[in-house]
């Protein structure tokens, strides 16, 4: 070997150690600045006294009109009780469907199941269309069929324009599939000689399900009921078209209402802002601190699960959760078809409700197309962007050993507990508060940075997961093979967790075409995707168009979530367990 | 850089001697190429210090081993010595090759050292097949693939894995895994190859077997070989010098046989095999190296032949230390004769191991001491036996390194 061969391949001890160091602070101040700073513009605004454009005051004006304001205290009560009740409804109902799905021989187990994660992809938006149709006061289509049946009644008995409409529609359209999609996974980790030595003891299938299976179960319940409640408190589009029936306003609504009239109160809106997170604040620590002390609570051991039998209850029980199911999934895709084909929305009672005069309308309007050219880029933009980001910051906070790393990790939790409308209005603030950010507002750009951000939690979680699964040793022998850092993350890394990335970038995909919430003030302009598009018909009761965008919506992401599921089944958890 | 011919090297080459320790002998044989070079390394985690100022070297063609209990030490000089630590002192050259030098700012990154490394968890990569992990490093190094092709299959051959090449990394067993790793470690034909204890996964069975089958490759290729271990017997029977690192340091270095029979720390000597320990008094010495030592059981007897440095003066209090396979067990016949030079006892557990009785034996004092008793006698449980000590078999300690 030569002279001048051995010495370049002697690199000098800090070279490399800074770019590394350099690419991660870069990492850090590009995703600390776009959590941190809107939310100081948010502060920022909320001083600011008087109309925005013209001259402002700095004072605490907004802050005492927000107090003062009634409807302040009613959100809250809004917030919380509507929050809890479809918690509470949806843990019960789901802790006895998820095991029914992990640990008993019910038929078609995995079919329901896929069922279910369909139903999580499903935006709220359309299906909450679809139970108007359904249940919409005197026009519902089951209040209708149930006064022809039974003379008698003349009143509309089910309106899902109700605070009990508002928590149904919650219930089967996210809240329920989300308990069923978290706890059937860890509960197929309990041993089950655990429930077998109690049958043995004498129990019941049921009395062992309520002694032994759940409170083994507690940890992970406490969680995905934290979990659950942030995500409630934090929800948008349903109140919004729902809540007026009965004047219920959200927090959300609240804000996005202050924002909306005119003229906007942006103040108010921001004062409201950092209340809501503060509010949400406590519910992350929370969940924070308890999942950390019960970590090991939902890690699985080296065991083969036996299914329970079921016995004479195993078609009935089949029965029962195929209507489930097909409630939560087929049902709303029937009804949107449906409506999109009524003269108008939810008349079944005209002599001739039917026509393709929306259709064709709708195909021939300029905005429709031009909206659905938007929520593809959003969608395919965002996914691009959000698993190459997702997947560095994941292996920065799994593989590096750069001490503020937690810094890091922190900064993509920080996202949890900023509900997405007060993200919209941060976002909304520093563009036009920030001279230099002004060129990008109104773009694709916006959108796809917010959906992003919105996002990074749980994208960053779930390819951290894999990650994790996956020995250093994999990386270490490429390596130590002569690989260099860049060829061993393409070569050896990158194929490995394909699987999580890809998953990743359906959902973020999915997530980019249906969230309301997050772009609702950003996605007005040329920018405006279908999700906006429909909210916009929807608020102004143009419900027929509206009802084609949702079902174009819907037939997006459940393709979506179909092809996530084939990944996540067909390399996900095989090839994940691998070393 | 390409493999040493096989039919150049003699199968039972002359044992090569590091020039560390017990160097004595090592004048006669002529020098050796010195392929990895470690000097006064070490290694900081944040406040704990793994590995503190060690120094080591390994010649052209022999194992060295690193032994040591689970947190010594050993797998991270291991893996400063490829470059997945970098040391925080110290210099580390490989072929005179500067590799890692902190102080003068050079260190140089794992894919540039062409060292082999066999990994604790075989680390094959579950997304390629058999040929694609062992064709790996030849890919990086953009060989041709009609020579990529060749030598994988070589190297197949090597391991014993002919036409597995098609194999899926997740579809072969554990002892199929570390031979495919070996291969890959190999199929370069690097000049030093890392195994960081490959065989800890096994059983045993598979284990004896593929640590002569190591052995042997390593003779017919001539590569050097840094091994690392917590297993003893594994260490003694593959290595041609072991280094027994203790709490980040190298406590003694050597030949397997000097480290067995003469360990010169009571680390070394606890961690190889068993020895029982006797409290006893020195009485007297002669010149040479003979001692007389009377136990705390009532029993004196001659010490010679062994290394007695450790020991003390004369009427000092001293440990008297035996392997239990040289302690040579018979019957008792009569009372015995007290102070006549052996213990005696009565067997308290017998338990049959095959080849042998593994006893313990309570000694009149009431010490219970284990010992091997040949099968060919007829034992009994609470038999009375008395237990001879040979002189030049003991090794004679300070007191307070009793235990």
């Amino acid at each position: 070997m030569s002279v001048l061969a051995a010495d370049s391949r002697t690199t000098p001890f800090g070279d490399r150690l800074q770019l590394g160091a350099f690419l991660y602070v870069l990492l850090i101040a590009v995703i600390g600045f776009l959590v941190i700073y809107p939310l100081f513009t948010l502060v920022m605004t909320s001083f600011q006294v008087g109309a925005l454009g013209r001259e402002t005051t700095t004072g605490i004006g907004n802050w005492y009109e927000a107090f003062r304001n009634e409807q302040l205290s009613s959100a809250f009560w809004s917030t919380m009780s509507l929050s809890f009740a479809r918690q509470m409804i949806s843990l019960v109902l789901g802790v006895a469907i998820a095991w029914v799905i992990a640990r008993t021989n019910l038929p078609g187990r995995g079919w329901l199941e896929v069922g279910f994660w369909v139903a999580l992809f499903m935006p709220a938006l359309p299906v909450t269309m679809a139970w108007i149709l359904l249940a919409g006061g005197k026009t519902g289509l089951i209040n209708i069929w149930l006064q022809d049946m039974f003379p008698f009644i003349t009143e509309p008995v089910f309106d899902v324009f109700s605070w009990w409409g508002i928590v149904w529609v919650h219930v089967v359209s996210s809240t329920l599939p989300v308990k069923v999609f978290l706890l059937a996974p860890a509960l197929r980790s309990i041993d089950s000689s655990l429930e077998e030595s109690s049958r043995a003891c004498g129990a019941s299938m049921l009395g062992t399900l309520t002694r032994i299976v759940v409170p083994i179960m507690i940890p992970a319940i406490v969680m995905v009921l934290l979990l659950g409640m942030i995500r409630s408190m934090q929800a948008f589009e349903i109140e919004l078209i729902l809540g007026p029936g009965e004047r219920i306003d959200v927090y959300s609504t609240l804000i996005y209402r202050l924002v909306k009239q005119e003229p906007p109160l942006y103040g108010v809106a921001s004062v409201l802002s950092i209340l809501f997170v503060t509010l949400i604040i406590p519910f992350v620590i929370a969940q924070h601190w308890y999942g950390g002390r019960h970590a090991h609570a939902t890690l699985g051991g080296k065991f083969s699960v036996r299914v329970q039998d079921l016995g004479k209850w195993k078609w009935p029980m089949f029965g029962i959760l195929l209507s489930v199911v097909l409630v939560i999934t087929a049902l709303p895709l029937v009804m949107l078809v449906i409506g999109s084909f009524m003269k108008i929305f939810g008349m079944f009672e005209l002599p001739n409700p039917w026509t393709t005069r929306h259709w064709l309308a709708a195909l021939s309007r300029q905005d429709l197309t031009h909206s659905l050219f938007n929520s593809l880029i959003l969608g395919f933009g965002s996914a691009v962007v959000g698993m190459v980001l997702f997947a560095l910051v994941a292996y920065v906070t799994i593989r590096t050993r750069y001490t503020a790393r937690g810094f890091l990790d922190f900064l993509t939790w920080l996202p949890t507990m900023i509900p997405g409308i007060v993200i919209s209005l941060g976002f909304l603030q520093m563009f036009l508060s920030t001279s230099i950010f002004r060129p990008i507002y109104g773009t694709m750009w916006v959108l796809i940075i917010a959906v992003v951000l919105s996002n990074i939690t749980v994208g960053v979680q779930l390819i951290k997961t894999n990650l994790i699964q996956l020995s250093p040793e994999l990386e270490e022998a490429s390596w130590a093979s002569g690989g260099s850092r860049l060829f061993t993350f393409y070569k050896v890394v990158l194929p490995l967790i394909a699987p999580s990335v890809i998953i990743t970038g359906l959902q973020t995909f999915a997530t980019a075409v249906s969230v309301v919430g997050v772009i609702a003030m950003l996605g007005t302009g040329p920018n405006q995707p279908l999700s906006i598009l429909q909210l916009v018909y929807l608020d102004s009761g143009r419900y027929e168009p509206a009802t084609i965008v949702g079902l174009l919506i819907l037939v997006i992401t459940i393709l979506a979530s179909l092809l996530a599921k084939v990944v996540s089944d067909r390399y996900g958890l095989g090839r994940a367990k691998m070393t | 850089m390409n493999r040493a011919p096989t039919n150049l090297i003699p199968l039972n080459r002359a044992q090569p001697h590091g020039a560390g320790t017990n160097g004595g002998q090592a004048v006669r044989r002529a020098p050796k190429e010195r392929i990895l070079h470690m000097e006064g390394i070490q290694k900081v985690y944040g406040t704990s210090v793994a590995v503190e100022n060690t120094t080591l070297e390994l010649f052209a063609g022999e194992i060295l081993t690193l032994l040591g209990p689970s947190g010594c030490g050993k797998t991270t000089t291991l893996r400063l010595a490829i470059g997945l630590e970098r040391a925080t002192k110290g210099r580390i050259w490989f072929k005179d090759q500067l590799v890692d030098a902190p102080e003068d700012r050079v260190f140089v990154s794992p894919d540039k050292r062409d060292m082999g490394m066999v990994f604790q968890s075989y680390a094959i990569w579950p997304h390629m097949d058999v040929f694609g992990n062992v064709a790996y490093p030849l890919r990086v190094r953009r060989r041709k693939a009609d020579e990529i092709r060749q030598e994988v299959e070589k190297a197949l051959d090597l391991v014993g894995l002919t036409g597995f090449g098609n194999r899926p990394g997740t579809k072969l067993s554990g002892g199929q895994m570390q031979r495919v790793a070996v291969a890959r470690g190999l199929v370069f034909g690097p000049d030093l190859l890392l195994m960081d204890e490959p065989f800890s996964n096994l059983d045993a069975k598979l284990r004896d077997q593929m640590r002569s089958e190591l052995k042997l490759l390593q003779r017919r290729l001539g590569i050097s070989v840094l091994f690392v271990t917590h297993d003893q017997s594994e260490a003694l029977a593959l290595s041609d010098r072991i280094a027994v690192m203790q709490a980040g340091r190298i406590e003694q270095s050597g030949d397997p046989k000097e480290l067995y029979y003469y360990p010169q720390t009571t680390a070394v000597r606890d961690f190889l095999g068993r020895t029982l320990n006797f409290k006893g008094r020195i009485m007297a010495r002669s010149h040479g190296n003979s001692a007389t030592v009377e136990l705390t059981e009532g029993v004196i007897c001659e010490a010679a032949g062994a290394d007695h440095t450790q020991s003390s003066a004369i009427h000092s209090p001293c440990v008297a230390s035996i392997r239990p396979e040289h302690v040579k067990v018979s019957p008792l016949e009569g009372a015995g004769i007290p102070g006549s030079g052996y213990l005696t006892g009565n067997i308290l557990t017998l338990l049959f191991i095959g080849d042998r009785y593994e006893a313990s034996i309570c000694l009149k004092s009431g010490m219970i001491v284990t010992v091997f008793l040949p099968c060919d006698e007829n034992w009994a449980e609470g038999q009375a036996v008395k237990l001879q000590l040979p002189p030049d078999r003991i090794q004679l300690w300070k007191s307070e390194a009793a235990q």
